[in-house]
């Protein structure tokens, strides 16, 4: 796909929900020849778990995505990605958590699935760019490419995206990030959409019953051990570290404390979950690796090595006001105001300082271990 | 959607413009072809009059039966739980290992039920073809013996299209043992090879209505003189208690009017089929050095099943839609979702080569230029895609 040439095919990736219904709508519509194509990443008839409406991916969710395609009047596939999801998506995910870390599947996914082997598989049979039913916008100017937060701050999605690249950002449409998630239902309704009042997907689409559970299914379970303080001393049992995530308080089963007490730290590699008090979790810097940046200005040759902007450290967190340090391949991050928390192997992904503009991110890193 | 050129018929026909034409001559006010009065022998005279013709079609003499289904699907599921359910075969028998012998290449429709059986603990053997495609007369028999009661191996395979040697297996079985029942499904066979029922020597053939350009949701289980087999449905006594349930008479008499047409044009047809399948043939080897078929010469003459290495055929089945040609990555999918052929992957060949393979199979009446339009689009595509690579 060059960078210069018109689109006039586009692949839209349709989950079955009413986000990427409305969005092949509207690339049809703006007389785009467009072509449906949901992905098949996951079998779940062969990995447990019912094909419930929660999830997407599930045979209903195209049955839904085909009827769409139709409504529409656009021919539909179903492309197989399971090899793949499995090799960059699953086991990345089932390996962070057994290191005690809290990975973000979704990124990997529309990093190293969605908008690579996908715009890869469309380019093959003659597409020129990909759209998908994200909130989030892309804007062209003089320098660039900017990737920003959907209009409806509610239901942005660009925290997921951080890793596209210039090139890419040219060759990707997201229909509706200029719509708010009701405009978007009313659309769907307005053109008789069988997903119009479909209920939106929950957490992670290729676990449907507990994290804990899949990780142990998929080969990651953890062995038990000790919950200690930050001195050391044994508190009680832990049922691996894998089932535990930092900030949890409860299902500890640890009495006699006078405080409540938190995850403060998963010590995968002396197999120790730590515990503390709330004042605990909250640090005043940590380090971020895996770094990309996206926007114009932090691609080019005098990108700025410190530099204020806002950090979002989850997906739904508002962005916190830090400072960025770059020092070799990593970024120190200090936050500005109040101290926070922080959950290692979630992506950090820094915003412009109106928080609008996306203009890079990278992992979390574990902090060095507290005891010793 | 926009019409486009079908390459993909043995997956589908679709409706011969004939049998189109027939039906809305019909007009078919009918009630149920078992009542007595003139709603119902209405529908009667249609459902025999289609039997009437699909006999002809097939060369049935007399005894030998047309037992109307719901497809082929119903068909193999009838014959190969027909000898599970038989009281008069005791269970010892049932759960010798070779009670049923079939081969890895058939339809799901018959690696299905048979792997069902296989779960209860009937004794099931399947052949395996060479690297060819071929399933051997000999390696087939060495693996009947006194206790098999069915033996199944279709007569033309769905995927590449490779003719197996059914009549000359029927013979050799049925000369050493008698309690075994022959079928073969003839799905892709019907007006692509010119035969006689009669002379397959089989006891139970299947026959699929929407291969012949008769519509979905019909097909047929022929019986030989003087056979009968427990079914599969029960319920009122239709289809002289062979299959209960109202027959389905429109789907029924658009397989008539098929097989009427076929008997009549049955041979240009098979000429006009291999003329078809060569033109790709020859566009293909004369533009891409690199082909390899795996269709061998004793095939069905409409069916070309090729590798293009490199080409992953799913993509290529995608982008020949979007330029208005149907063909196919393997057998059809209800869900959509492409996997590598059990055909393929049982001859051998790996993931990658299974995946790289296309289905091309043709019909014999095209619009004029249709094909040849079809074919260039099939050339610019692989070309194209060679280049992306």
């Amino acid at each position: 796909m060059s960078d210069s040439a018109e689109i006039k095919r586009v692949v839209c990736a349709m989950s079955g929900g009413v986000d990427s219904s409305v969005s092949a709508l509207l690339l049809h519509q703006a007389g785009y020849d467009v072509l449906g194509v949901s992905m098949q990443v996951w079998d779940y008839r062969n990995n447990g778990g019912s094909c419930s409406r929660a999830t997407c991916c599930s045979p209903d969710d195209f049955t839904d995505a085909r009827r769409v395609a139709g409504r529409v009047g656009i021919p539909y596939y179903v492309f197989d990605f399971e090899k793949s999801f499995k090799a960059k998506v699953i086991d990345n995910f089932v390996e962070k958590y057994s290191k005690g870390l809290t990975p973000n599947p979704c990124i990997d996914c529309n990093n190293k699935v969605k908008f690579r082997e996908l715009r890869d598989r469309a380019e093959k049979i003659g597409c020129d760019a990909v759209a998908t039913g994200h909130f989030a916008r892309v804007m062209q100017d003089k320098q660039g490419y900017h990737l920003l937060r959907g209009v409806d701050s509610n239901k942005d999605q660009s925290y997921f995206l951080y890793s596209l690249t210039q090139a890419e950002l040219a060759r990707t449409i997201f229909p509706v990030g200029e719509m708010t998630k009701e405009q978007v239902r009313e659309l769907a309704r307005e053109f008789d959409l069988n997903t119009a009042d479909k209920a939106e997907s929950q957490d992670i689409c290729f676990v449907s019953g507990s994290v804990q559970d899949f990780i142990a299914k998929q080969g990651g379970k953890t062995p038990p051990g000790d919950i200690v303080d930050k001195a050391g001393r044994k508190l009680g049992s832990h049922q691996g570290v894998h089932r535990y995530t930092v900030g949890q308080r409860r299902g500890l089963d640890i009495g006699g404390a006078d405080e409540a007490l938190y995850v403060i730290e998963l010590d995968a590699q002396n197999n120790r979950v730590i515990v503390g008090p709330k004042e605990d979790l909250r640090i005043d810097r940590f380090k971020v690796s895996e770094l990309s940046w996206i926007s114009p200005a932090h691609i080019s040759q005098d990108a700025p090595s410190t530099f204020e902007c806002v950090a979002q450290l989850r997906h739904r967190h508002a962005g916190v006001p830090v400072r960025v340090n770059l020092v070799d391949n990593e970024a120190e991050v200090e936050f500005l105001e109040e101290h926070s928390t922080v959950s290692p192997g979630q992506a950090a992904v820094f915003y412009d300082q109106s928080n609008q503009e996306v203009l890079g991110g990278g992992r979390i890193l574990p902090k060095l271990s507290i005891i010793n | 959607m926009k019409s486009s050129t079908n390459l993909d018929a043995n997956a589908s026909h679709g409706l011969l413009p004939y049998v189109k034409e027939q039906m809305i001559a019909a007009g078919f006010d009918y009630l149920n072809p078992s009542s007595i009065h003139s709603g119902g022998q209405r529908a009667r005279i249609i459902v025999e009059e289609s039997r009437h013709e699909v006999s002809k079609l097939l060369g049935l003499t007399d005894g030998e039966r047309v037992v109307f289904t719901s497809g082929a699907t119903e068909a193999n599921n009838s014959v190969v739980f027909c000898r599970y359910l038989d009281p008069k075969i005791s269970d010892a028998v049932k759960k010798s290992e070779s009670f049923i012998v079939t081969s890895e290449l058939e339809h799901p429709s018959i690696l299905e039920p048979c792997n069902k059986l296989a779960e209860l603990g009937v004794g099931v053997k399947f052949a395996k073809p060479n690297r060819a495609g071929q399933i051997k007369c000999d390696e087939f028999y060495n693996l009947v013996d006194q206790d098999t009661r069915l033996v199944s191996l279709m007569y033309a395979n769905n995927e590449t299209g490779n003719i197996f040697p059914i009549a000359q297996i029927a013979h050799e079985i049925s000369r050493n043992y008698s309690a075994a029942l022959i079928h073969t499904d003839a799905v892709q066979s019907v007006g692509r090879i010119d035969f006689d029922f009669s002379e397959l020597g089989v006891d139970l053939m299947s026959i699929s209505g929407h291969k012949l350009g008769a519509l979905t949701g019909v097909g047929a289980l022929i019986i030989r003189a003087g056979l009968e087999i427990e079914p599969l449905l029960y319920g009122g006594p239709q289809e002289k208690r062979s299959r209960a349930g109202t027959e389905n008479v429109l789907g029924i008499a658009s397989l008539g009017y098929a097989a009427r047409w076929l008997s009549e044009n049955k041979v240009t047809q098979i000429s006009k089929l291999k003329i078809n399948r060569d033109k790709v043939k020859s566009s293909l080897l004369n533009n891409f050095s690199d082909v390899e078929f795996n269709t061998h010469e004793a095939s069905i003459p409409n069916t070309l099943n090729v590798r293009i290495p490199g080409i992953k055929s799913h993509d290529l089945v995608v982008a020949l839609d979007l330029v208005g040609v149907c063909l196919s990555s393997g057998a059809a999918c209800a869900s959509g979702k492409p996997g590598a052929s059990h055909v393929l992957l049982a001859m051998g060949l790996d993931q990658e080569q299974a995946s790289e393979s296309i289905r091309i199979s043709v019909k014999a009446d095209y619009e004029p230029e249709e094909l040849e339009h079809a074919i260039d689009k099939l050339v610019t595509c692989i070309t194209r895609m060679k280049d992306v690579r």
